[in-house]
């Protein structure tokens, strides 16, 4: 058929009619696509029940994990513990020192608890960052904070809710007597726990620990050396100490007139250095000081001072016979 | 215009219009989606197709749900690429979703042979649908082997005791449920499972508590929370769905308040 023909068979109808094709079309076309939209599709699970073996009690299976979009997380994962509220007013925030006003079960970081199953609000949907509260420990195969006890300066308790809580440790009696403060003295510190606010005497004069105060320190030479240790005859040298917890402390050679330095009074450590005067022969440089009094050596005895000696030699001249 | 060239565009359009509504007969696509089918036409993409398809399978886009198009997407995602991670699972789940159980299963199988334990959800999946064709012991197995990988998942724990109980296996459906009820104190379906499995045992009593627990839970449930525990379903159909597990937890407390059986109805 070509289109002369169409045209002359078209041409037996009024034109009005042949127009109202396109839209008539249209119309069955849409009919169609209506009827398909008008009956939602119902599937084989919606209304399922089965029927238990024995008592005919009806059973309801579900299938959210069927979908690899949510997997268990659209479900919703393990419920864990979770603040209910915290000082610092930021809700369901766990662990970080924050106090909780109680727990409940709660959601992971990324879902959103909406009051049968934590319902996932971000991509955290098997990779759960949760935070567990102190004494609990994350298990990534149960997706659980679970409870595994309190640290040591904690109590374990149990909440309005049954729940395992860590609280830190706060005594209610003490046993009275001398407590190091802040200040590096003794306090005294009494059967309620409540503590002196003026130190015990005597103070402690090295500061303090537990309830005693430090003992004395014992002397310790920190550097005792010369530069140079040979000289030419008629030369210097310089010769350098530093020397804490000490007093009268002493450094004499033996070059003549001899070289001679004291530690300043009511001092108790001493860094310095001199210059020698001329040296002519083998010089002897000596260290000598006195322990604080009361320090104890580590045998218990009374600490006794050791002098530290250091010599100079003149370098050799040699003479043809 | 003079009257041919009108009779040329009419059967022009009478042609375009019987090719796209048989189009729409086989995979019943909406006018929405032939700009899809068309896109992936002129641009062919399995990741492309499988997109298509997944966003007309989300239940919480009830303007972009339909089934039917899921399908048609999934389907030429799978023709493009065979080895796309889901796509015999999608289609599986579809095929389980319209009743064809048959079918279900072996785009199922198809999915485990090729991805294995990389999907574990694909074992759930086969054990929902042997479950559906009565082959509980498969079912158990398949169940079994996915809470391997979720041990603390609900609905999984919750349908492994549907095979159990079918299986004449009460006692271990009750301990599968007991071990995970802790985590679920408001979860209807699961305290439900657990007053059957009970009673199976002929423990009525704790089968009593364990109902009220569930007829309580299932008053706070919506809609929207049905929905999501039966993901693919038509958003418009949770309400029924709801209804039907509301009545079912009435008919299991008047049964077990009753201390009688109901005959076993398949």
């Amino acid at each position: 058929m070509t289109f002369q023909k169409i045209e002359r068979h078209l041409k037996k109808y009024r034109t009005s009619y042949y127009r109202a094709v396109p839209l008539v079309v249209l119309a069955l076309f849409l009919f169609v696509l209506t009827l398909h939209s008008a009956h939602p599709f119902t599937s084989a699970e919606v209304a399922f029940t089965d029927a238990a073996p024995s008592s005919g009690l009806a059973i309801v299976p579900a299938s959210c994990p069927s979908s690899p979009d949510t997997g268990s997380c659209g479900c919703g994962p393990a419920p864990t513990l979770q603040c209910i509220s915290q000082s610092g007013g930021g809700a369901f925030g766990l662990g970080g020192g924050s106090v909780c006003s109680g727990y409940q079960y709660g959601c992971p970081s990324g879902y959103t608890f909406d009051g049968n199953w934590c319902v996932v609000t971000g991509s955290a949907c098997g990779t759960s960052a949760t935070t567990c509260a102190i004494g609990y420990t994350y298990d990534a195969a149960s997706d659980l904070c679970t409870f595994t006890g309190c640290p040591a300066e904690y109590t374990r308790t149990v909440d309005s809710s049954g729940y395992d809580v860590c609280e830190i440790t706060s005594p209610t009696s003490c046993v009275p007597g001398l407590l190091c403060d802040t200040d590096g003295n003794l306090h005294k510190q009494s059967a309620d726990c409540s503590i002196a606010s003026e130190p015990a005497t005597p103070l402690c004069q090295y500061g303090c620990a537990g309830s005693t105060c430090n003992p004395t320190p014992v002397p310790k030479v920190v550097t005792f050396s010369l530069a140079p240790s040979l000289v030419p005859s008629g030369k210097t040298t310089v010769v350098s100490w530093n020397v804490e917890n000490v007093t009268d402390c002493t450094v004499t050679g033996t070059n003549n007139p001899p070289d001679s330095w004291s530690q300043p009074a009511g001092t108790t450590s001493w860094s310095s250095s001199g210059v020698s005067s001329s040296i002519v022969g083998q010089t002897i440089y000596t260290l000598h000081c006195t322990p604080i009094a009361g320090a104890l050596g580590g045998n218990g005895a009374v600490a006794k001072w050791v002098d530290q000696t250091l010599t100079v030699n003149i370098v050799p001249t040699f003479h043809e016979q | 215009m003079n009257g041919a060239t009108f009779a040329i565009i009419a059967i022009g359009i009478v042609l375009c219009a019987v090719l796209i509504l048989s189009v729409s007969s086989a995979a019943r696509l909406t006018i929405g989606e032939y700009t899809e089918a068309a896109d992936l036409w002129m641009h062919p993409s399995a990741q492309r197709a499988y997109a298509y398809g997944d966003e007309h399978f989300n239940a919480d886009d009830p303007s972009a749900y339909d089934i039917n198009s899921a399908e048609y997407f999934f389907t030429i995602a799978a023709k493009l690429d065979p080895s796309l991670p889901y796509v015999f699972h999608e289609l599986a789940r579809i095929e389980f979703l319209k009743g064809d159980f048959n079918g279900a299963l072996s785009y199922i199988n198809i999915q485990i042979l090729d991805q294995g334990d990389k999907t574990p959800t694909s074992y759930y999946m086969r054990g929902l649908i042997e479950g559906y064709m009565g082959d509980y012991a498969d079912a158990e197995q398949d169940y079994a082997h996915y809470l391997k990988y979720d041990p603390i998942d609900w609905a999984a724990v919750n349908d492994y005791s549907w095979v159990l109980l079918k299986d004449g296996k009460p006692a271990l459906a009750n301990a599968a449920i007991e071990k995970v009820l802790q985590y679920f104190p408001n979860n209807p379906w699961l305290y439900n499972s657990d007053a059957i499995a009970l009673s199976e045992m002929g423990d009525a009593t704790s089968a009593r508590e364990r109902i009220n627990v569930a007829s309580q839970a299932v008053t706070q449930l919506t809609a929207a929370q049905w929905a999501r525990a039966y993901p693919g379903n038509a958003p418009n159909v949770a309400g029924q769905g709801l209804a039907a597990l509301k009545n079912a937890i009435a008919d299991n407390i008047h049964t077990i308040d009753s201390g009688g059986h109901i005959p076993a109805v398949q």
